[in-house]
């Protein structure tokens, strides 16, 4: 494999960094309702499953990584051969790039939504992705630096949640598995967008100094989020009645609306302000993966790429007007998440497998 | 430069044209041998002159130079005939003592006059408790003051000189054995490379090799402390003195050590870390109340809680300009009087600081232009900007408010949240002598975090800071400092 | 480095061009009280309490237009304003008798629906018109600040079970119960808490007396700080300041005919005692008492829900969680007869400084 040089690396324990802010995006901000539609109370429940299942995918993922012996680029080439290997690994080039632009796209929808109606689409996303490439162009150091101050400095944000409390009743969690499994399993596959994040390590993973030590911080990143994705949901399910919930598209900023402190009220201002930061690790992993593999695949440096997924970034922002064109780039990414992680990679993995028999045998 | 075919006679020639240049002839009393003296009156301390040499010239009976030169109590003296030698030194206050005026080979002897303030206070740095002197004007005393503080045959010193005009003399302390020798690589290499005609003082060596010379941030620590230098090279970092300046220069260095006051050490750590909070709060205060305030009033009234409402609006109702106006006219203002108290000598400065904080400011609440809530805004931003030790970054603070202010007046919190972010991805390129200069932050270390935004007891400081990569981490073995004891014992 | 310096310039000047609508504090009107009034079937008279600020005190403006909706009204007095009309901080949305009455649901969809208003507003039914109510002048601070200092209070200290915009919807979107809302009435120069507004749906259709809000807060909430006074023999009485309260909805039975028990468990404190010394046996009486009188009370006033048929306490929620595929529609058809059994548990804990 191309190794890649030693100061561009960085320690194995920043994959917790990493994955944690890439899995919280956009998706923290109205993801109850999604789920409790189906699930009603017992949408908790779906949080937990769907982290279990991300267990098994990233774990699947490194017994994958190892095999490759190095990253996901590789392993594709190893097993469909250099041509189809390269058009598979473009088609996740493309599919980073559109996480960053759905990630953006939602972001920009919310200020529209809740701070400033006649923000332009174009002038917030140039800027915005000005920035990231300025980060971005930094290399992955920066880019990792970026991903640890954007989950330690918003981190403050869960103390705002106590000023919920007095309004929960948690009796509304009860009782426990009231709805059918397949409904809270359905929920869980509605939450594949939200717990998204974690599949960067197939793209990063060459420059964790020591990659199969990170593969307990991967998961205990994972753990991390889904706890406090559980945590979120058993929150917004005491503090909102069921059908009240349903109407709240952004429900974590609703419950902000009652954090009152002495010297300022009204906290959804400060949280959107503040989300600013747990969206820019998203846009810029995003757009680093993706300039990452067209760098790999591609003849062309990956400056080059960069700006390319960056202008078709800001086009594809461009393109979507309302609300229907957000939800819908939504639950397209959704369900191409879905599918690449938990129909996609086990069958990569099966395949790896049934290769490895088959030549151990030979 | 010149020729090197140059001889001394066309050398003198050049110096003569300068008229405090003297060469002038005296015949010893028992040879009745003629001297040629050549020097540079200004650079000739007379007394040593009279005292020291003279006597010898005129009575000592000597047939050569050579045999002067033995009889001379004074080291400094030698024999060249090199010319750019010769001029080298007569510039420096030497004595040029030829046996005839068309000789090639001349006697250089020192009589160079040293006048240099003695010793005084940290002004810049000043600590109530702890060491009261500070670095002065000459390398020599400097590196003494060093020496005094380290005695340690570890400590070593390596000698350049720069700037084609000044030849400034300019020291690389380290101590070897826990400087990582990459860091004192880089900074030899650095000041080899450095081109420049008249280096005055330390910090145009700092503007010169920086590692972004574009960047607002300082990327050396510059003090005026012995004992700060000495601390940090105890801890392995490398320090760079300069002749004819009185702040040393510390690197690599991080962004929390400019926040880091070195009285610090001075106290107990709690309170040592109690203050740190405060000043790092501060200058997060400092960056952003003006901000904060021109998003809130412009974009979110939503957030000011109702009994504050009334307040802010009844100091505003008069004003008949814009946030954004109005604090650019207030923190010019402060701008201004800090700059015409700094050019002004002290007692008119604090004068002025007077007059112009109390009379403008109550003036211009009075007269409607700003509110007086903004105003005790304003004034405490300022005062927050003064709370860091090191004076650079103390203007950097002060200058990093304005982009702020530009993006809040553009996007409210979202602005500043923005211009939050671009600062960050600054930081975070930043290098000071390579090394990532928001150490220990990130890369995290936590280890190193014992002295960073606070600081923990010194029995816990066993370790020099990881980031700084020394071959020899260990400071001393903690597990003695930490003596466990039972009761009554 | 030359890449990235023009990417700075290119940064700032996107951002030059960008230019947001402001609302620079002092430029605005900032409403901090809203009141609707019920006109005809189809039309509403919306008033809005601006206060202006003073040195002093806070003067009340107030601005009245008819129209068809909330919106429409803030419209038609964006006409009547040098300055333009906000509505972020907006305290205390009130509500007339008879459009409460009618029903006041799209009066409060808008606030809900409008990213600028938060949670914490507080909602209310007046006796008579908020308009008149809203034109009073209550205090040196302005009435928005009056209004909502008063219902906080009464919330936070008094007898008022905890109501805001939140909390409102959160009953009113619930299946398993009604809506309330706190019942104000102008008296000469303030205003009182006359009692609670009850709803059904979004129509008020009942009134708790003020006599009877104690029992309704220890029903409806699990803390209060209200005082009440029990009455003994021989003209006596005790005054008892509630400290802390526990409230717990059991069912038992199957769901097709649960059986409700509801216990009340409070701790207090004496007040005031009108004749002698506090003895262990006063003790005795005044807890005996004031169980006695707490369960009449209660079961007084969740009878006269059966009869209106609300469910202002959330009982079809609290089912809802002790079964398994619990349905409303089955628990409310049955909820007129549900039978119920309320509890009650007082305690004492000390006597102020003196006996």
């Amino acid at each position: 494999m191309a190794s890649v040089a030693e100061r561009s690396q960085v320690s194995a324990f920043m994959a917790f960094f990493i994955i944690m802010s890439m899995q919280i995006g956009i998706g923290v901000l109205g993801f109850q309702r999604i789920i409790s539609k189906t699930a009603g109370h017992d949408a908790w429940i779906s949080v937990l499953l769907a982290g279990a299942a991300g267990h098994l995918v990233l774990a699947l993922m490194y017994w994958l990584l190892q095999q490759a012996d190095g990253d996901f680029i590789l392993l594709h080439q190893q097993l469909f051969g250099r041509w189809l290997g390269n058009v598979l690994s473009l088609a996740m080039a493309a599919y980073f790039a559109s996480m960053s632009l759905v990630v953006l796209r939602t972001y920009i929808e919310v200020i529209q939504v809740w701070m400033f109606p006649d923000l332009r689409t174009w002038e917030f996303s140039l800027a915005f992705l000005l920035l990231c490439l300025y980060i971005t162009l930094g290399g992955f150091r920066i880019v990792v630096g970026i991903c640890f101050f954007c989950l330690i400095i918003p981190s403050y944000l869960l103390f705002t949640f106590w000023f919920v409390f007095d309004y929960t009743d948690f009796y509304r969690l009860l009782p426990i598995l009231d709805h059918p499994l397949s409904n809270i399993v359905k929920a869980a596959k509605e939450m594949t967008l939200t717990m998204l994040g974690y599949e960067t390590v197939l793209f990063f993973y060459p420059f964790l100094k020591s990659g199969k030590q990170s593969a307990k911080w991967a998961h205990a990143a994972l753990l991390t989020t889904t706890l406090f994705y559980t945590l979120l949901t058993v929150l917004t399910l005491a503090y909102f009645s069921e059908k009240q919930l349903q109407r709240q598209i952004w429900a974590t900023l609703t419950m902000w609306k009652m954090v009152e402190m002495p010297f300022i009220e009204r906290f959804e201002y400060i949280g959107i302000a503040n989300w600013l930061f747990v969206i820019l690790p998203n846009v810029c992993l995003g757009l680093w993966c993706s300039s990452r593999i067209c760098k790999k695949v591609l003849p062309v440096r990956q400056k080059t790429a960069l700006f390319l997924v960056a202008i078709g970034c800001f086009l594809g922002t461009l393109a979507i007007h309302d609300r229907t064109g957000v939800n819908m780039i939504n639950s397209i990414l959704n369900r191409i998440g879905f599918y690449f992680l938990y129909v996609w990679l086990p069958c990569l993995a099966a395949f790896t497998y049934i290769r490895m028999k088959v030549r151990g045998k030979l | 430069m010149a020729a090197p075919s140059e001889s001394v006679w066309s050398m003198l020639q050049t110096l003569g044209c300068s008229l405090d240049f003297q060469t002038k002839v005296y015949r010893n009393q028992t040879s009745g041998q003629r001297i040629w003296v050549s020097y540079i009156e200004p650079m000739i301390d007379i007394e040593i002159a009279v005292k020291n040499i003279f006597p010898y010239l005129l009575h000592y009976h000597f047939s050569t130079l050579q045999d002067l030169c033995g009889a001379l109590p004074l080291d400094e003296a030698y024999l060249s005939s090199d010319p750019n030698d010769m001029k080298q030194k007569l510039l420096e206050g030497y004595l040029l003592i030829r046996l005839n005026e068309t000789d090639e080979t001349g006697l250089l002897v020192k009589a160079q006059k040293t006048l240099e303030r003695t010793l005084t206070i940290p002004e810049v740095e000043f600590s109530v408790v702890g060491p009261k002197e500070s670095f002065i004007e000459s390398l020599e005393t400097n590196l003494y003051l060093l020496r005094k503080r380290i005695p340690s045959d570890h400590l070593t010193v390596n000698m350049f000189r720069v700037g084609t005009l000044s030849k400034t003399k300019l020291a690389v302390v380290y101590i070897d054995g826990i400087a990582d020798p990459e860091n004192v690589q880089t900074v030899s290499q650095r000041i080899q490379a450095v081109e420049f005609d008249e280096v005055i003082d330390s910090s145009y060596i700092v503007q010169l090799i920086s590692d972004n010379r574009h960047s607002l941030f300082p990327q050396l620590l510059d003090t005026e402390r012995p004992d700060r230098v000495a601390a940090v090279l105890a801890e392995g970092k490398v320090a760079i003195l300069v002749d004819g300046s009185p702040h040393a220069l510390i690197g690599p260095t991080t962004l929390v050590e400019f926040f880091s006051s070195f009285e610090d050490y001075f106290l107990n750590w709690i309170i040592a870390s109690f203050f740190r909070l405060i000043r790092l709060f501060s200058v997060a205060f400092s960056i952003l109340i003006t901000p904060i305030y021109v998003a809130t009033l412009n974009y979110h009234y939503e957030l000011i809680p109702k009994d504050l409402l009334g307040t802010l609006i009844t100091s505003r109702k008069e004003i008949p300009f814009p946030p954004i106006v109005e604090v650019l006219f207030l923190e010019l203002t402060i701008e201004l009087l800090r700059e015409a108290g700094a050019r002004l000598p002290t007692k008119v400065g604090q004068t002025i600081g007077i007059v112009g904080g109390i009379v403008i400011g109550t003036a211009s609440v009075e007269a409607g232009l700003t509110s007086n809530v903004l105003l005790i805004l304003v004034a405490l931003a300022a005062l927050a900007s003064f709370t860091t030790p090191v004076y650079k970054m103390g203007n950097t603070i002060r200058l990093m408010r304005f982009p702020f202010l530009l993006f809040a007046e553009m996007w409210g919190l979202l602005g500043v949240a923005f211009c939050f972010c671009i600062v960050m991805t600054h930081l975070l390129s930043l290098t000071s002598l390579g090394r990532p200069f928001l150490a220990p932050l990130y890369p995290p270390r936590w280890k190193d975090w014992k002295d960073a935004l606070i600081r923990l007891p010194f029995t816990s400081q066993a370790k020099r800071p990881s980031s700084l990569r020394t071959p020899q981490p260990i400071r001393f073995d903690g597990k003695k400092a930490k003596e466990k004891r039972d009761i009554d014992e | 480095m030359n890449g990235k310096t023009f990417l700075l310039v290119l940064m700032a000047a996107s951002l030059l061009s960008g230019c947001l609508r402001k609302e620079i504090l002092d430029d605005i009107n900032i409403e901090s009280a809203v009141g609707f009034d019920y006109v005809s079937p189809t039309k509403i008279k919306g008033t809005v309490l601006i206060p202006i600020y003073k040195k002093e005190e806070t003067a009340n403006k107030t601005l009245t237009a008819v129209s068809v909706s909330t919106k429409d009204i803030l419209e038609e007095l964006q006409h009547k304003t040098p300055e333009p009309l906000v509505n972020g901080s907006i305290e205390v949305a009130l509500y007339g008798k008879r459009l409460a009455e009618h029903g006041l649901f799209p009066f409060v969809d808008n606030f809900h629906r409008d990213s600028s208003i938060g949670t914490g507003l507080y909602l209310a039914v007046v006796d008579g018109t908020a308009e008149q109510l809203l034109k009073g002048h209550y205090s040196r601070q302005g009435n928005g600040i009056y209004l909502s200092n008063l219902l906080k209070h009464n919330i936070e200290q008094r007898d008022v079970p905890k109501t805001n915009l939140h909390l409102f919807l959160k009953m009113y979107y619930a299946d398993g119960q009604d809506p309330f809302l706190p019942y104000l009435r102008q008296v000469g120069q303030d205003v009182q808490v006359e009692g609670i507004a009850l709803f059904r749906g979004d129509r008020v259709v009942d009134y708790i007396e003020r006599n009877n809000m104690f029992f309704f807060k220890i029903l409806t909430d699990s803390y209060t700080e209200g005082t009440h006074t029990v009455r003994l023999q021989k003209g006596n009485y005790a005054s008892v300041k509630n400290i802390s309260t526990k409230r717990t909805i059991s069912f038992s039975g199957p769901k097709t005919r649960p059986h409700l028990h509801i216990h009340l468990s409070l701790e207090g404190v004496i007040r005031e005692h009108k004749q002698g010394p506090f003895t262990p046996s006063t003790q005795q009486a005044v807890q005996q008492q004031f169980e006695k009188e707490i369960k009449i009370n209660a079961s007084n006033l969740l009878r006269r829900f059966q009869e209106q048929n609300i469910d202002p306490i959330g009982l079809g929620e609290w089912a809802k969680s002790q079964y398994r595929h619990f349905s409303y529609r089955d628990f409310y058809r049955r909820y007129r007869h549900l039978p119920f059994r309320i509890t009650a548990d007082v305690r004492i804990r000390d006597t102020g400084i003196i006996e």
